[in-house]
């Protein structure tokens, strides 16, 4: 293979390469937004929860229970009094320990009271607390869906846009390629045709040419490079490039290159 | 087989009138001696009048009697193309100059091999060396002596006519019975 | 994620500005060129009246290049100056009339009775000197001299080395059937001052040059059988050195000169190919076969003979070495006529005469690989001979009735008819280079 075949090879697989490492950079950071994240949220509630809605089921509080708080039952030694005032005593007594019972009732009830209250404020601020979880796990979620689908939509347009810039380069390719092309061949007919040929040409003859032009074709520089052929085959490519000149112009202006190479290798 | 019946009889007339006239034949030419010369000299000629008296004589000897009752024997025979091989109609012919060489052993005769033009000169010169041998074995088989008959070929170089069609070119692959005495 | 951010859009951008810049340096490969002739402007030199007996030496060089094909020479009416000298060419003028190269050059008279002889090449694509020739010669000499011009130029431009100062030798017939005169001639390349070695009225064959080109060994018939004589070209001197019994013909020189093989029949009328030590007068038998063995080619280091034989029904190509001439080697097929081999001067071809259909033609075979490729279009092309730089065939062939000789390239592209004459003529022989 000759030297041009080779460079278009390397030419093709760096190409190859660096759009390949391209488009992985671009899969790898996008593959964040992808895939669901391990750590470390954990999502209280599986399934499909869409709505932030009020929370269906309270939080399983300890019914209010009436009970009975234990009454210290304080054991009085009761000395031997007598019997009115005894029994006015046990009317006070009676009378005391109703108050205090009344008392204790009441003191119940109102801790009782107080305690559903606290019960109840506490159930309210767990339920409270379990819809501003719910709230936010839900902001979370949709949050999270809201990335899912931006990601989605994000790895689409850029999919779209791949295509679309693989598409743009195919055309490219094929508009400036089949132009290149072109060039390419109007150069090696009128290359090939003033190149006067001399029998020690054989095959196997490879001479590497040099060429500098201006717009227009003229050709103002010609340097005979790496060449294994005799001083008449060294005369005859640098002939050939003169007697080539004005070179055919590029189908498209921007396809001119000032400086490119003839590789003579005859194959005959 | 007429055509060279024809032919046959227009050698043999065209023979009988050289020999009449007892001037050059067609394809004999100049005498052995000094007929080249180097860079300086001029150009040659022989003394190409002996040889042809001596040629005559031996003409004028067969004419006398050699040919048999069909006339005069013929001089020139002819082959076919890339062959040395006596064609049967001048098997006869053959054994004519057969009987007159073994007749008298002091006639000698030589025998010119000749091809047409085609191909390489110094192979044609094998080839008429081919067919002079052919005859001459022939000759020998029929009692002539070795010492009678001495042969030569000239290849391509001695045409008998020109031209370049097989017209030509059979007319042009010959042995020739060249009487020295 | 700023950074996967910035990355992406890295990525994305680079993806664009990428696609495009991905193509190579332009490279064009050139696999063929054109045998067109080179156009070159061989400008009359300055000449020296009336030392010059007359001769245009650059009259000679367009002939030479020219007929050989390769060159196109500018006609005079068109050059709008002459220079003679390398400094005084106007490239841009030429190179605008359509040369590629501008020949300059001058004949003067020398103080001694003299000329010299000066040309120059210049490149008019870029007006690089490609150098100068000088060259000392007499009247005599002169078309010898500008002859040399020619291979200068050819050498530069073409490569290889010209022969153009080189001679023929060849046979000439005239007269009618019945009074031929036969001559032997040697020529310069181009046909031109020919010179009568031999006359005779009896047939003339095969000659040979000696390696040296000193010696011309041929057949003659003057004796009335065919005999072998070799003859001193400068001197005229010729000796017989094969009068046998039977066929002498197809000498051949060795190498050095010590040796003629040639073909002998005896009297068994075989024809068989032999070597002769010249100085001993000792014969080696080569062959010993009952087909006929002729033509024989000694190879460069004259250790193999390259011979005619028709061992296998028709004639082809043999070689065998003299250290065991019994291992015979065949080496032309394809056709069933292959006759009179010539080796070229660097032993890697042969040309012969090969039958095709029902014409006979001149082909050339590469030893190594044995592709053949037929070269001449005749119907009765005969004799090849290499020239010695190897690079044409000369060979007689047929011209309407005439006889003519022509010469033909290796690669088979370039033909020429030689100065025709009234003669018929026929066995061209190619001289040495002589040093």
């Amino acid at each position: 293979m000759n030297q041009a075949r080779r460079d278009q090879w390397l030419a093709s697989f760096l190409s190859v390469m660096v759009h390949g490492l391209i488009i992985g950079a671009i899969a790898f950071t996008g593959w964040h937004f992808i895939r669901p994240t391990r750590a470390p949220m954990v999502l209280p509630i599986e399934g499909s929860v869409v709505q932030a809605a009020a929370p269906q089921a309270a939080p399983q509080a300890a019914p209010p229970e009436p009970a009975a708080p234990p009454v210290p039952v304080v054991a009085q030694p009761a000395p031997q009094p007598d019997p009115a005032v005894e029994a006015r005593r046990a009317e006070e007594r009676r009378i005391a320990e109703q108050q205090e019972q009344e008392l204790a009732r009441a003191k119940a009830a109102r801790e009782a009271e107080a305690q559903a209250e606290a019960e109840a404020q506490a159930k309210a601020k767990a339920a409270q607390v379990a819809r501003e979880q719910a709230r936010k796990d839900a902001e979370q979620r949709a949050a999270e869906l809201a990335r899912q689908q931006a990601a989605k939509d994000k790895a689409l347009r850029e999919a779209e846009l791949r295509d679309q810039l693989a598409a743009e380069e195919r055309l490219n390719a094929a508009r400036t390629g089949g132009q290149e092309a072109q060039y390419k061949q109007l150069l090696y007919a009128r290359i090939t045709n003033a190149w006067i040929r001399p029998p020690s040409a054989k095959p196997g003859v490879v001479c590497v040419v040099h060429v500098t032009q201006v717009p227009g074709g003229e050709v103002t520089g010609v340097t005979v490079g790496t060449c294994n052929g005799d001083a008449a085959v060294r005369e005859s490519v640098e002939a050939a490039v003169y007697r080539a000149s004005p070179l055919p112009a590029p189908p498209t202006p921007d396809l001119f290159e000032r400086e490119f190479t003839v590789n003579f290798a005859p194959t005959d | 087989m007429h055509t060279h019946i024809k032919i046959l009889l227009l050698s043999c007339l065209s023979v009988l009138a050289f020999a009449a006239c007892a001037s050059k034949p067609p394809v004999k030419s100049a005498a052995p001696a000094a007929s080249s010369s180097s860079e300086n000299s001029g150009a040659n000629s022989a003394g190409a009048d002996a040889n042809n008296a001596a040629a005559g004589a031996g003409n004028r000897a067969l004419g006398a009697g050699a040919g048999g009752p069909g006339g005069p024997l013929a001089r020139v025979i002819y082959f076919d193309f890339d062959s040395a091989e006596i064609r049967p109609e001048f098997i006869d012919v053959v054994a004519g100059h057969a009987r007159a060489l073994a007749a008298n052993a002091s006639i000698k005769i030589r025998l010119e091999g000749h091809t047409d033009e085609r191909g390489s000169r110094e192979y044609n010169i094998g080839l008429g060396e081919r067919r002079a041998q052919s005859v001459r074995r022939a000759l020998l088989l029929q009692g002539v002596t070795e010492a009678q008959v001495s042969t030569v070929s000239y290849g391509e170089e001695r045409p008998a006519v020109t031209g370049h069609t097989e017209e030509a070119w059979s007319k042009n692959r010959r042995v020739e019975f060249v009487y020295l005495n | 994620m700023q950074f996967k951010n910035a990355l992406q859009l890295f990525g994305l951008v680079s993806l664009l500005g990428l696609a495009p810049a991905s193509r190579a340096e332009l490279q064009i490969d050139i696999t063929q060129g054109v045998t067109d002739p080179i156009p070159i402007a061989i400008v009359p030199f300055s000449r020296a009246v009336p030392a010059d007996g007359g001769l245009d030496v650059a009259e000679v060089v367009r002939h030479d290049l020219d007929g050989s094909g390769r060159f196109r020479s500018m006609a005079i009416a068109s050059m709008l100056s002459q220079p003679t000298r390398a400094d005084d060419v106007q490239i841009a003028d030429w190179r605008a009339a359509g040369n590629d190269y501008v020949l300059v050059g001058r004949v003067t008279a020398t103080a001694d009775g003299q000329l010299s002889v000066v040309a120059e090449l210049v490149n008019a694509l870029t007006g690089q000197r490609l150098g100068n020739t000088q060259l000392v010669a007499t009247a005599v000499n002169l078309r010898n001299a500008a002859h040399q011009v020619s291979d200068f130029v050819f050498q530069k431009l073409i490569g290889a080395r010209g022969a153009f100062a080189t001679r023929i030798a060849y046979v000439s017939v005239t007269g009618n059937i019945g009074a031929q005169r036969y001559s032997l001639i040697v020529a310069d390349a181009d046909g031109e001052n020919p010179k009568v070695i031999l006359d005779s009225d009896q047939p003339i064959m095969s000659p040979a040059w000696s390696a040296d080109g000193q010696w011309l060994a041929y057949v003659s018939f003057e004796n009335r059988i065919s005999s072998i004589f070799v003859q001193r070209l400068r001197t005229g001197e010729r000796r017989q050195v094969s009068a046998r019994v039977g066929v002498n013909g197809a000498p051949a020189w060795s190498p050095d000169g010590q040796r003629l093989a040639l073909v002998l029949s005896g009297t068994g009328g075989n024809l068989d190919i032999y070597v002769l030590n010249l100085a001993t007068q000792t014969l080696q038998r080569f062959t010993d076969n009952p087909a006929i063995d002729t033509e024989p080619v000694w190879s460069t280091d004259g250790s193999v003979l390259y011979f005619t034989s028709d061992r296998s029904g028709g004639p082809q190509i043999y070689r065998a070495s003299l250290a065991a001439p019994e291992r015979v080697e065949r080496l032309t097929f394809g056709s069933s006529y292959n006759a009179r081999a010539r080796l070229s001067p660097d032993g890697k071809q042969l040309a012969f005469v090969t039958r095709v259909g029902s014409d006979y033609r001149i082909a050339v075979q590469d030893l190594a690989s044995g592709d053949m490729r037929v070269l001449s279009h005749g119907s009765l092309d005969e004799s090849p001979s290499f020239a010695p730089n190897g690079m044409s065939v000369i060979y007689s062939a047929r011209q309407g009735e005439q006889g003519v000789l022509a010469t033909v390239s290796v690669d088979g592209l370039v033909t020429q008819r030689l100065k025709s004459s009234q003669a018929e003529v026929r066995e061209p022989v190619w001289g040495p280079f002589t040093p």
